[in-house]
């Protein structure tokens, strides 16, 4: 990255009116390998993504495996140190923030993981596990607690009297709805859905995609919805960005995004996901190959090498992520604002 | 069509400590020569140990074909020796499987795992089996696939690895294929490129496909048939375009109703209630009824049967096709 991006990364005055916002936030991880354990290279997970997400809206994010939608979300919780970048939560600068800052902000910010079997530890009942982030902030005890418990099993939807079960008592559809409760304890502002759908059935999945809904309107939350299903994305989103190894390549309304792709690879996603409708008759657009290593991606634009629209430009140049009018984000050399 | 798989009224149990697992139930279909039908239900269902019923693979202890037969190009595969059937599945069905790690050997090259399939079942050299490796790796679009036969399965991308499976499963020319989730688990782009593929040697290669999934944009992709199973059973079987429509069913109706849609106005998702009945304790009646809109007194007391409504549809339900033959013949 230039210094000028440096600088201009420094100067960046957060927005007012975001809940989140992300300015250029870039994770390498190091590869190492050989008998001593050298640093080979690195994989570029995130390499520099900007979006902001702002309060009570679902924000979602899609992209092929590995593209790094789970790092992005993980960087937003500090789970995860970035290399480079910013990410602040109401203004904050979440990086430079103490233990002590950084314990409050938590209760803001909570995430439900995809699998709902191994995100539960088994050996714990669902009280346990609901009520833990209640006890770790010292929000409630004793019969209090179990009260607050009750009351979250009951909003999304189980028996709260099941309080004293254990995970494997429960379906895969009950244990989301589990993850769901934990994730409400503390009344977070922000949630990270990671793929909350993706290991249930079609018809446990719109239980859990209703809930999700249903809760947001009561409770003003705004989320971040991580999913690599298409009709899922558009159905709970508002506004969706498309990653492509570890950068944005197109951020815009989610009804934009469907009825007027810009992104190349945007065009080609859309046109891969099998439509329930036998009658309909389309053309595809078959990528070839596979996704390139993030550790060694294609110089210029990293879609270059698949691209059916590629010139020589987009070997050479990484192409800017402009706002091609009405907030439509898109990194293509041949698409212009107009 | 001719019939090339035909299953009457097939049952294959599980005999666990929590007791008897009907995990296919008296199952009756049919694949015809050259056609692809899909098999879609909720996890559980039963599509898996149907598939595997076919070869024989489940297994066994715990598992037995207590009822019913299975036949095929008109002869009945339970009764054949050990011998034939492996002829029978190295010959003439092949079958895919979701997870193409699992399933490909790790300590060997794809190309010995692809010359082995081929010498044994083709009585070829190895050299002429190898050659014909080439050959498969090519027609399932592997760049490069005289360097890729060298290389061990780890080395392959998962798409690439479910492309050496398929190229495995038809380098004996079978008459079926036998697809379990075989995109499930690769990003849409990939799976795009896997269902093109396996349309296209379908129609060089003219075998029949048996497409198991749940996923129904697949299905509506790639299906002429399909048979929609709840509970170890199959509630609802017609031509894709017809299910589409109209499904009958009403779990093939709650099924349809409650994916999201890319060209339907947002708003609340259709739920079917509750869930999956565990397959140790089905309920009385039509194994669907305590999640059924529809349900009457009827259906808590006896099961419908498969009954034929005409127009290739069967559908099992009470109150959508009164659920009993003699009432309909
Ligand atoms: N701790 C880590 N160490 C090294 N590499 C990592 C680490 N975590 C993630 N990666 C790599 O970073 C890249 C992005 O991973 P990430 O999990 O963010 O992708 P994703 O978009 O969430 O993919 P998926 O859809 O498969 O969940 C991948 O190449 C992954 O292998
Ligand atoms: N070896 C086994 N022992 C006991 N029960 C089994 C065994 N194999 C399968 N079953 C049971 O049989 C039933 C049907 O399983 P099957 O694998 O056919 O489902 P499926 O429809 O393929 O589901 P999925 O979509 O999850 O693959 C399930 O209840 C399963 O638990
Ligand atoms: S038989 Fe009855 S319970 Fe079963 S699906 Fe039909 S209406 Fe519903
Ligand atoms: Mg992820
Ligand atoms: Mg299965």
């Amino acid at each position: 990255m230039g210094m000028a991006e440096q600088e201009a990364i420094q100067d960046h005055k957060p927005r007012g009116d975001v809940l989140v916002e992300v300015n250029a936030l870039r994770k390498w991880f190091p590869v190492t390998g050989g008998i001593f354990s050298h640093r080979i290279g690195h994989v570029k997970a995130v390499d520099g993504v900007s979006f902001y997400i702002k309060p009570g809206e679902t924000l979602g994010l899609v992209g092929e495996s590995g593209c790094g939608k789970t790092t992005t979300g993980r960087m937003i919780l500090r789970l995860e140190e970035p290399t480079e970048g910013k990410v602040y939560f109401e203004g904050h600068d979440v990086f430079s923030l103490d233990r002590e800052e950084m314990r409050r902000l938590r209760r803001q910010m909570q995430i439900v993981f995809q699998d709902p079997y191994s995100s539960l530890n088994p050996r714990m009942t669902v009280g346990v596990i609901v009520g833990e982030a209640l006890e770790i902030h010292g929000v409630s005890k004793g019969k209090a607690r179990e009260k607050r418990v009750q009351e979250l099993l009951d909003v999304v939807g189980l028996n709260p009297n099941h309080i004293s079960r254990y995970p494997h008592e429960f379906s895969g559809g009950q244990r989301q709805r589990i993850g769901v409760a934990r994730a409400l304890a503390l009344n977070p502002k922000l949630i990270i859905c990671d793929e909350p759908v993706s290991a249930l059935d079609v018809s446990i999945q719109s239980h859990i995609l209703n809930l999700l809904e249903d809760l947001q309107a009561e409770f003003n939350l705004t989320y971040l919805f991580i999913a690599h299903n298409l009709s899922v994305v558009k159905h709970i989103s508002d506004r969706v960005g498309v990653m492509y190894l570890g950068q944005l390549v197109e951020l815009c309304s989610s009804d934009e995004l469907f009825s007027n792709p810009l992104h190349p690879y945007t065009e080609a996603l859309m046109s891969a996901i099998p439509l329930p409708d036998p009658e309909l008759k389309r053309e595809r657009i078959i990528l070839e190959g596979d996704v390139p290593s993030p550790m060694n991606p294609p110089s210029g634009c990293h879609f270059h090498t698949r691209c059916r629209l590629a010139q020589t430009i987009c070997g050479e140049e990484a192409p800017p992520f402009i706002d091609t009018g009405h907030e439509h984000f898109v990194g293509c050399h041949l698409r212009k604002a107009n | 069509m001719k019939r090339l798989v035909e299953l009457k009224d097939l049952k294959t149990h599980f005999f666990t400590d929590e007791g008897v697992v009907k995990a296919v139930d008296g199952v009756s279909f049919h694949i015809g020569r050259g056609e692809t039908l899909g098999v879609v239900g909720e996890s559980g269902c039963g599509k898996s140990v149907t598939a595997l019923s076919i070869l024989r693979l489940f297994p066994s202890p715990p598992g037995k074909i207590v009822g019913g037969d299975i036949l095929f190009e008109g002869k009945s595969i339970l009764r054949k020796t050990e011998a034939e059937m492996r002829d029978l599945r190295g010959d003439h069905i092949a079958m895919i499987f979701q997870e193409p790690m699992t399933s490909l050997n790790p300590v060997f090259t794809c190309g010995d795992q692809i010359a082995e399939a081929i010498e044994v079942h083709q009585g070829l050299s190895r050299k002429e089996a190898l050659e014909k490796a080439v050959d498969m790796l090519r027609l399932v679009g592997i760049p490069l696939p005289e360097r890729r036969i060298h290389e061990y399965p780890h080395q392959l991308s998962g798409g690439m690895r479910q492309r050496v499976m398929i190229g495995m499963a038809l380098s004996c020319n079978p008459k079926l294929l036998m697809a379990d989730e075989p995109t499930t688990a690769l990003d849409v782009t990939i799976q795009a490129q896997i269902l093109e593929l396996m349309k296209k040697l379908k129609g060089e290669l003219g075998m029949a496909i048996m497409l198991i999934t749940h996923d129904l944009g697949v299905i509506a992709e790639m299906a002429q048939r399909v048979v929609v199973m709840y509970a170890g059973k199959v509630v609802e079987e017609a031509d894709v375009v017809s299910l589409f429509r109209k499904p009958l069913h009403p779990y093939s109706e709650g099924l349809l109703n409650s994916i999201p849609r890319l060209n339907r106005p947002k708003g609340r998702l259709h739920v079917i209630p509750g869930y999956v009945p565990n397959p140790v304790n089905l309920p009385p009646g039509c194994r669907f009824g305590p999640r059924c809109a529809y349900v009457e007194d009827m259906c808590r007391e006896k099961e419908p049967e498969l009954v034929d409504i005409g127009g290739g549809r069967l559908v099992s339900c009470w109150v959508r096709a009164g659920g009993r033959r003699e009432e309909v013949a």
